[in-house]
């Protein structure tokens, strides 16, 4: 760019520099939907459509251009759905005839390389993943094939959560095999972007797959695990050293989503020879994952040099009995570890907190840190939130509004702590200290970027009885769009969807769980699992029940006997566990199938989260 | 046009369409949003660039005259969308003169969200022309191509709008406790 040439005789350069990084912050507070491309896609598939359609019509003008627009028509469509890497659109509603000769479909397109890539990664991690992609893309059911470019930088940013390298920086295409370099701009947008991580990727039919990525530099590399080695929890990494007060975060990571298993940090250099990180991680839901080394840049926090390769998981939790080995309560007024499998404490993640009680532990969506509120109940509460296996201590998250006091909360992050920021998305239900204080409450949600958006309770009730719980974004978990909650509309209440995006005021005309029948029992706690499905713990009067919602009418899950009173649901990110406490402190763990498992705790445990 | 040509253009473009929409399409968002202010509408304006960038790629061939084609897009949609919303130019204050100004570390004290509001209040090209400048980091000659203007008007423009907006903050400052 050639700013500083032009515009030369324009002083007033502190002005100029205001408005310039008044622009910047401004524009980063703007983060597009992530539908953009699919959206775009299909009005473009449209247009093609109803061009498709044109040329018939036109034909019957005339006997001779019939001929000639049916033999267009021929070689437009039939070659569309042919040679093109880059299908847009089902073919089969096309009015012309089919074609008499045949040109190869996507399906059926000669494979670059006969063989799977062992190393795979993202976004296929086997031949039969991609076949299938291949029948989707064939039907122009799904976007079209990438190339190598594309798909580095997707996975750079939506699988490993480094969205700041976004910079082509340098690219080698031979044959089936690429070598893309990424890069990320530090210090101003003008600035050369310096290079962080250069991933590998291989063809195979029409799929472009990473199968690892590396430093440029050669210095940070993985001298265990293995490429491809099978794995179990907890996994040592190492690698040699190098530098000078260097800052290493390890993720054991699944393959496909964003889903963080398990993370770990180390620091080395000065001489050090070798780095060593150990990674607890929760029990995969799927055979192959990623380790992935991230170096932290000490100039800006950001990523500086980043380390990726597939390894194979030893035990993997299969549909039905993915209960992860530890839960997490209070105990002792610290966060603390228990096993899953009896309720037995195992280890203490904070200190005895100040303040006043804790309560509400809940996982992260990232699976590597527990948001809680201290001082719970009163007016000088905070929402805290502590790495389950990192050496730090806790972080203060957000606090409700002067003269306010946390009342019930929902949290989750996108998974970005290289740069030192959490980037917390929470919905605080606020309730006033002092009765005469106007609204009586609030629900404030903040996204990830520090955008506030707030509903007042004028009075009480309505009023949102214990916690929400935010529906996944449908692009990413981190940009949620809609939060449940159980709203009390007076004696009665019922399962309320806000619509972040637009809000209708403290009770949304949408139903969280639609079809759910409050006649059978009153909504007592909520939660989400990853895929967007509502669990809600009813009491019935003779029971406690455990209901799925979404996408279809209320399922039943499973059921306590007992006119006990739920306190707490919890449910794993794949939905196949679920943990529910009642208000005496009694846990059951239920695994999918079957009846429910108590467990047995030395304390009570009304709060529980895994 | 042969089919074989149409198909390869159809190629060309779906695939500059996917390398356009990863490097640039959340820059153009972002600068439709500050010429709009209303990011559900930016997106809107920028997707339907990016469909008219798709086709007319036969005309364009390459990607730095499809990122100009997108930027020019984006600026004159987002202008339609804000006439069609009849709220700009009521709002727009009147020019203001070129004015030297007296107290520029005042503006230092200025939320930026205050400057960003103050944007929001000049004259449309003033506002084109500061946003393209600034933000998207254009050049003058860039600048000019974008909004169909001459470069001497551009230059006009960017000085009359950080005169306003010089005016506008100093009078924000000035009125603080």
């Amino acid at each position: 760019m050639s700013r500083d040439r032009d515009f030369s005789d324009q002083p007033d350069n502190r002005l100029e520099g205001l408005l310039r990084d008044a622009l910047r912050e401004e524009a980063e507070t703007v983060v597009p939907a992530g539908d953009g491309l699919s959206r775009i896609q299909h009005t473009v598939q449209e247009r093609r459509a109803r061009r498709r359609w044109l040329q018939p019509v036109l034909a019957v003008t005339s006997a001779v251009v019939l001929v000639l627009a049916g033999f267009g028509a021929y070689a437009f469509v039939g070659h569309d759905r042919g040679n093109d890497k880059v299908v847009l659109g089902h073919q089969s509603d096309s009015p012309n005839p089919e074609p008499t000769s045949a040109a190869p479909s996507p399906s059926e397109a000669p494979v670059s390389d006969v063989h799977f890539p062992k190393l795979a990664i993202f976004p296929f991690t086997s031949a039969t993943e991609e076949r299938n992609w291949e029948k989707e893309y064939a039907a122009g059911s799904t976007p079209w094939a990438a190339d190598p470019k594309t798909v580095a930088l997707m996975w750079v940013d939506n699988i490993l959560g480094q969205p700041s390298v976004d910079k082509v920086t340098g690219q080698q295409i031979a044959g089936h095999r690429a070598v893309i370099g990424l890069g990320r701009v530090v210090g101003g947008e003008s600035a050369q972007p310096v290079d962080v991580t250069s991933v590998s990727l291989q063809k195979f039919g029409n799929a472009w797959i990473v199968v690892g990525a590396d430093d440029p530099t050669s210095n940070l590399t993985l001298s265990s695990p293995q490429p491809h080695e099978a794995v179990s929890s907890p996994l040592t990494v190492t690698g040699p050293g190098f530098g000078v007060d260097e800052s290493l975060q390890v993720d054991v990571r699944d393959a496909e989503s964003p889903t963080s298993y398990g993370s770990g940090r180390t620091g080395f250099g000065n001489g050090t020879t070798q780095w060593q990180v150990d990674v607890p991680f929760t029990t995969p839901s799927k055979a192959v994952g990623t380790v992935v080394a991230v170096l932290t840049s000490n100039a800006d926090g950001g990523p500086q040099r980043i380390t990726a390769q597939q390894v194979r998981f030893t035990s993997t939790a299969q549909p039905g009995g993915g209960t992860p080995a530890y839960f997490y309560a209070v105990k002792d007024n610290r966060i603390t570890q228990f096993a899953s499998r009896d309720g037995s404490a195992i280890r203490y993640l904070t200190d005895a907190q100040p303040g006043g009680p804790v309560s509400d532990p809940q996982v992260s969506a990232t699976g590597d840190r527990i948001y809680y509120v201290q001082g719970v109940g009163t007016c000088a509460d905070r929402l805290m939130a502590v790495f389950i296996n990192a050496p730090h201590g806790p972080y203060q998250v957000t606090t409700a509004d002067t003269g306010y006091r946390i009342a019930g909360f929902a949290a989750t992050n996108k998974p970005d702590t290289t740069s030192g920021n959490p980037h917390d998305v929470t919905a605080l239900f606020e309730t006033a200290c002092d009765g005469r204080l106007s609204p009586q409450a609030k629900l404030v949600t903040t996204d990830a970027d520090g955008n506030r958006h707030v509903i007042n309770y004028p009075s009480m009730p309505p009023k949102i009885n214990g916690n929400p719980s935010f529906e996944p974004g449908q692009t990413v978990p981190w940009v949620p769009r809609y939060l449940d909650a159980y709203v009390q509309t007076g004696m009665s209440g019922y399962l309320a969807r806000y619509d972040l995006a637009n809000p209708d005021g403290p009770t949304p005309a949408t139903h969280a769980c639609p079809g759910f029948d409050g006649n059978n029992g009153e909504p007592q706690a909520i939660e989400n699992d990853a895929s967007g499905q509502l669990w809600v713990a009813i009491q019935t009067g003779s029971s406690m029940d455990v209901v799925r919602c979404r996408p279809n009418a209320p399922v039943h899950a499973f059921t306590i006997p007992g006119n006990d009173q739920p306190a707490d649901v919890d449910v794993t990110s794949d939905g196949s566990a679920v943990l529910l406490t009642d208000v005496d402190g009694k846990v059951w763990r239920w695994d999918g199938s079957g009846s429910a498992v108590e467990l047995h705790p030395s304390v009570p445990l009304t709060q529980v989260t895994w | 046009m042969d089919a074989p040509t149409r198909m390869h253009d159809q190629r060309d473009a779906d695939e500059a369409l996917v390398a356009l929409y990863t490097t640039h399409y959340r820059s153009l968002v972002r600068m439709a949003a500050l010429l709009l202010r209303d990011v559900p509408a930016a997106e809107d304006v920028v997707q339907d660039a990016f469909v008219a960038m798709h086709g007319s790629w036969r005309r364009l061939r390459d990607t730095d005259s499809a990122l100009a084609y997108l930027r020019q897009a984006v600026v004159n949609r987002s202008r339609s969308r804000l006439r069609h919303l009849k709220v700009v130019e009521r709002k727009a204050p009147a020019p203001m003169p070129d004015a030297a100004s007296a107290e520029h570390s005042a503006f230092l004290a200025l939320e930026r969200g205050e400057v960003v509001a103050a944007l929001g209040r000049l004259p449309r090209r003033q506002r084109e022309v500061l946003v393209l400048r600034y933000y998207s980091d254009l050049s003058e000659a860039q600048i000019a191509a974008t909004l169909g203007i001459s470069a001497g008007a551009v230059k006009s423009h960017a000085s009359r709008g950080i005169a306003a907006l010089r005016d506008t903050l100093e009078r924000l400052h000035e009125s603080r406790p």
